[in-house]
């Protein structure tokens, strides 16, 4: 006993003092880290720091290096995102717009994830049991860099990755742009009012509800995603079942719901909610904190668990209540959301409740007339506390090798605030409270890189980039408009130019271009459109070519200005395996110039160009070459003209990883 | 949408002329401790021996607690079980006729065995398994005394626990909704406000919902502490009170005038049926309970370890369970 004591105890203490005192890794990873700012413009930035107003980037500039950065043809975030990810042109990621076109049905597609119900289901009565769960599949191709970066032992952390859900294995990452809310949709604001806005039916990005306030109380009902544990037959627009008899009944899913009640004080502009087991009391233009609903899909056992905000706009003379579009709960995610699965959960611990669709800030409802610029500027800046009180705590917590973090509130804002900052703009509204709202954001993000630099060493690699700059949009093209002027494309019934929206009033026999998508020009090529006319070949190349000369030179009749200042034609243009996903022409527009709201769903109104008014004022749909993004880091630029998918090297480089064979760019720091 | 209506109500003639629902700070007044003469005597009787019961009670629980009050809730809670779990048995053992239980379980299990040896008769086995279930039902008969006999203090010790461990204390910066409900339905008519308002923040007028008699405020928590509020109703005063903290302890949500109200919400002496008020409730957050990262309910975990305990100690009282 004696002797087996005397070997096993030595033994217990080597064992202990490897466990806790050698750490895992003897070397700590080498530190780099990322600031990703959406739509962060140079020319703004640069004026911004000249007027004094930028201490932290000036400090930044003054020790390292700043250099606008080329972006991607088309400037779009989730191109642009993509193609930093990756290292890869779109022709390599597959990332060409928001929206791709199915050829066969010539109907958008949201370009980032596709969501495949479960095919394999059993059906009892109106209940419906999956046997196998449903997938939602990341549309992006091409590797994501912190993939690379964790096979070779770098710790990874990525805060709303654009272009990213669901999220990449490897590290710890959070999704961002191209996460759905609870619905699916990008995001859905629900609105009820006693007073509906004419314009109720035509707002997109959220429902109008009419309701009845009745009693100084309002019944309503939270709207959910459809309950795929249930089925109900399918009725016709006049309310009959189809099939009955034959027994070829179709059906459906029905909605989840949660019903919620308002008590109105009689006299004061104050109300009580009680939604599910929770109650809170608003006055008028107040919002509520997150509330947390579980729609129940299969009656205790299967429940569905959003957060969303509630914003009491008016009591009276007319109730306006605006809620949020429903959030994937970090707390419960029904959908994947970060890597490893639980850490949205851990960020939930930290953090409590938080924005987790897309991009949160709610640019429809402003669009829609339901915010006014002074809302949506509130609503704004609650998101950019959320996302800056994230950046605090990853901050603490981190330690050692890869951090990006992503803000989207500077992007956001440029879109929506730009008329008031500019006279020239067709729709400049003179607001006091908003004319330096751009400038606020970008204060607002040098006192977070101030934030950063507290955390920055001699040993740390810092940069802060953006995807894109920006320009203002004064001026809509109606480019299928311009097609059908021009021949390109032809109309069944040229006088119903209006409310024939996804090419309804196209005839397709004499059409050989359409344009779809904020940038995207497609030709109706045979055997790979429903109904392709043009023959693959020399009179496809002849017409590509046509296409161009004749974009470059349309003209602007009201100012004699070029309103298309670039081309791009996709096979000739671009690299990688993936080119024939996209369009076969990308538009790049002048400076001033964006495609017009309707265009990009398949319209044809009469006029070619029109005057935006719309509050989404600032752009960057245009010319790559006009609104580059930004590059700023504590080391040196080596590269008169990087690029993003420079800096993608450049970061494997950092941590001695060599670059895939598919990447295009080179290193970019010293 | 679906829009159900609510039928209208003739407060709403009076539109404008409400009396205004204030908030105001300023001193406490006392709340009427004895019950009306208006009060039946029996039902007297009985809400002075349960305030006795609840006040001696939830004084010990709070004295069994004060040495966890730093500690996670979790560690008072299996150190409760394990207490419960050692007098559930002792009880048992003590007010059951342990004898007969003893015998009807030895035939229970000679009668399993029976089943085993003589499972190639149909007959036998039949019979056997016919016995066991008449030895079941004699078992839970003899069962029915000590468990009727253990329902009374066990229902008073959960709860005790539902005031300890269901809900947390609002945390300094916090907001939650206080509702008082009047006997009668009438808001609109009286003069109703929030006093007292030390260490917590009114932020809102009150909501008046005549149809549910009740008015609500959102009140933000500010300094640590119990906190006693009044809720003013014309002349008459109630209070009510919140604690504010980080930690956990006994929370009331409900002070009411219901005696079943009484035995389930122990925290708070009742309100006394001559006022004009019916409860005041605060919307407090539960208490969160985890075991190795897993949230479980506080009596989940109460009845899974105080039986566990009840098992492992069986032998040591010499109790057949």
């Amino acid at each position: 006993m004696k002797l087996t004591l005397k070997f096993i105890i030595p033994i217990l203490v080597v064992v202990a003092l490897v466990v806790f005192l050698v750490p895992e890794s003897s070397v700590p990873a080498k530190k780099m880290i990322i600031l990703g700012v959406d739509g962060l413009d140079p020319r703004l930035l640069q004026k911004f720091t000249d007027e004094g107003n930028l201490p932290n980037f000036k400090q930044l500039i003054a020790e390292g290096d700043f250099k606008p950065l080329q972006t991607t043809m088309p400037p779009l975030s989730p191109v642009a995102w993509s193609t930093f990810i990756t290292g890869m042109d779109p022709g390599g990621h597959a990332i060409f717009d928001f929206f791709h076109r199915d050829p066969k049905t010539i109907t958008p597609e949201f370009s980032m994830a596709r969501t495949l119900p479960s095919s394999w289901n059993i059906s009892i009565g109106s209940w419906v049991l999956p046997l196998k769960g449903g997938t939602i599949e990341q549309l992006r191709l091409g590797r994501a860099f912190w993939e690379i970066l964790e096979e070779h032992n770098v710790p990874t952390t990525v805060f709303r990755m654009p272009v990213n859900f669901p999220p990449s294995s490897g590290g710890k990452s959070l999704s961002g742009m191209g996460t759905p809310d609870i619905l699916g949709t990008p995001g859905m604001f629900s609105f009820y009012t006693d007073n509906p806005p004419y314009s109720a039916d035509n707002i997109s990005g959220g429902h109008v509800y009419e309701v009845e306030v009745q009693n100084d109380a309002v019944d309503a009902q939270l709207i959910g995603p459809e309950n795929t544990f249930r089925r109900v037959p399918k009725e016709s627009p006049s309310g009959k079942v189809s099939g009955e008899r034959d027994g070829t009944k179709k059906y459906g899913h029905p909605k989840l719901t949660i019903d919620f009640q308002v008590f109105l004080d009689p006299e004061e502009p104050v109300a009580k909610f009680v939604v599910q087991d929770d109650e809170f009391i608003l006055k008028e233009g107040e919002w509520s904190d997150w509330v947390r609903v579980d729609f129940e899909a299969l009656p205790y056992l299967v429940s569905i668990s959003a957060v969303g905000r509630f914003y009491l706009q008016e009591v009276r003379p007319d109730f306006r209540l605006y809620v949020t579009p429903l959030q994937i709960n970090p707390e419960d995610p029904v959908m994947p959301i970060s890597t490893p699965d639980d850490w949205a959960g851990e960020l939930y611990d930290e953090l409590g409740y938080f924005y987790t669709q897309e991009l949160p800030e709610d640019t429809k409802a402003f669009s829609g007339g339901i915010f006014d610029g002074l809302e949506f500027w509130e609503q704004a800046q609650f998101v950019f506390r959320e996302q800056r009180k994230a950046l605090d705590h990853l901050l603490k917590n981190y330690k050692e090798g890869f951090l990006f973090f992503y803000f989207s509130s500077v992007d956001q804002g440029c879109h929506m605030l730009w008329r008031y900052m500019d006279p020239e703009h067709p729709g400049f509204v003179p607001e006091e409270k908003l004319s330096n709202s751009i400038e606020v954001l970008y204060r607002q993000m040098d006192e977070a890189l101030g934030r950063i630099l507290e955390f920055v060493d001699g040993e740390t690699t810092l940069i802060v980039m953006s995807d894109h700059g920006f320009s203002p949009f004064y001026w809509g093209v109606n480019l299928n408009s311009w097609l059908v002027g021009k021949g390109y494309a032809r109309l069944k019934n040229p006088l119903h130019r209006e409310g024939y929206p996804l090419f309804m009033n196209v005839d397709w026999t004499g059409t050989k271009a359409y344009a779809l998508g904020l940038n995207g020009l497609y030709v109706n090529l045979r055997g790979r459109e429903k109904n392709g006319i043009v023959s693959q070949g020399a009179e496809y190349e002849k017409l590509l070519d046509q296409l161009e000369t004749d974009l470059l030179a349309m003209e602007d009749p009201r100012n004699g200005q070029r309103s298309i200042a670039y081309v791009v034609q996709t096979r000739r243009d671009f690299r990688g395996n993936n080119v024939d996903m996209g369009p076969d022409i990308i538009v790049g527009y002048n400076w001033g110039y964006r495609t017009s709201w309707e265009s990009p769903l398949g319209e044809f109104p009469r006029e070619i160009f029109v005057d935006n008014i719309d509050p989404w004022s600032g752009t960057h749909l245009i010319d790559y070459r006009l609104v580059p993004g930004v590059l700023i880091t504590n080391r040196k630029i080596t590269l008169a003209n990087p690029a993003l998918y420079d800096l993608t090297v450049a970061i494997l480089d950092e941590y001695g990883v060599s670059k895939l064979p598919e990447m295009i760019g080179q290193d970019c720091l010293q | 949408m679906q829009i159900r209506r609510r039928k209208s109500k003739s407060g709403l003639k009076a539109w404008g002329t409400f009396p205004r629902v204030g908030v105001r700070g300023g001193g406490r007044s006392q709340t009427p401790t004895t019950p009306s003469d208006s009060h039946p005597t029996f039902e007297r009787v009985v809400t002075t021996l349960m305030k006795l019961v609840n006040w001696f009670l939830t004084s010990l629980f709070g004295l069994l607690f004060w040495p966890f009050q730093g500690l996670d809730p979790v560690w008072a809670l299996v150190f409760v079980s394990f207490l419960c779990g050692l007098l559930m048995v002792w009880v048992f053992g003590k007010v059951s006729n342990q004898e007969a239980i003893r015998r009807v379980k030895n035939k229970i299990r000679g009668n399993l065995l029976g089943v085993r040896l003589y499972q190639h008769d149909v007959r036998i086995v039949l019979r056997l398994q016919g016995r066991i279930l008449r030895d079941t039902l004699t078992y839970m008969n003899y069962s029915i005394i000590p468990m009727l006999v253990l329902i009374v203090p066990l229902l008073l010790i959960i709860v005790q626990l539902n005031l300890h461990f269901s809900l947390r204390p609002l945390e300094p910066g916090e907001s939650a909704v206080l509702k008082a409900r009047l006997i009668q339905t009438g808001v609109l008519q009286e003069n109703i406000s929030l006093e007292n308002l030390s260490g917590v923040k009114v932020e809102t007028p009150g909501v008046r919902i005549d149809s549910e008699g009740e008015v609500a405020w959102r009140i933000r928590a500010r300094q640590p502490g119990r906190h006693l509020l009044t809720v003013k109703v014309g002349e008459q005063t109630v209070e009510k009170e919140l604690y504010v903290g980080d930690g956990w302890g006994a929370v009331s949500a409900l002070r009411s005038n219901s005696l079943l109200d009484l035995l389930l919400y122990p925290g708070e002496a009742p309100i006394d049926a001559s006022e004009k008020v019916k409860s005041i409730t605060v919307q407090y957050r539960p208490l969160p309970i985890s075991i190795w990262g897993w949230n479980v309910h506080w009596m989940v975990l109460f009845f899974v370890l105080s039986i566990l305990v009840a098992f492992i100690f069986k032998g040591a009282f010499g109790v057949e369970l």
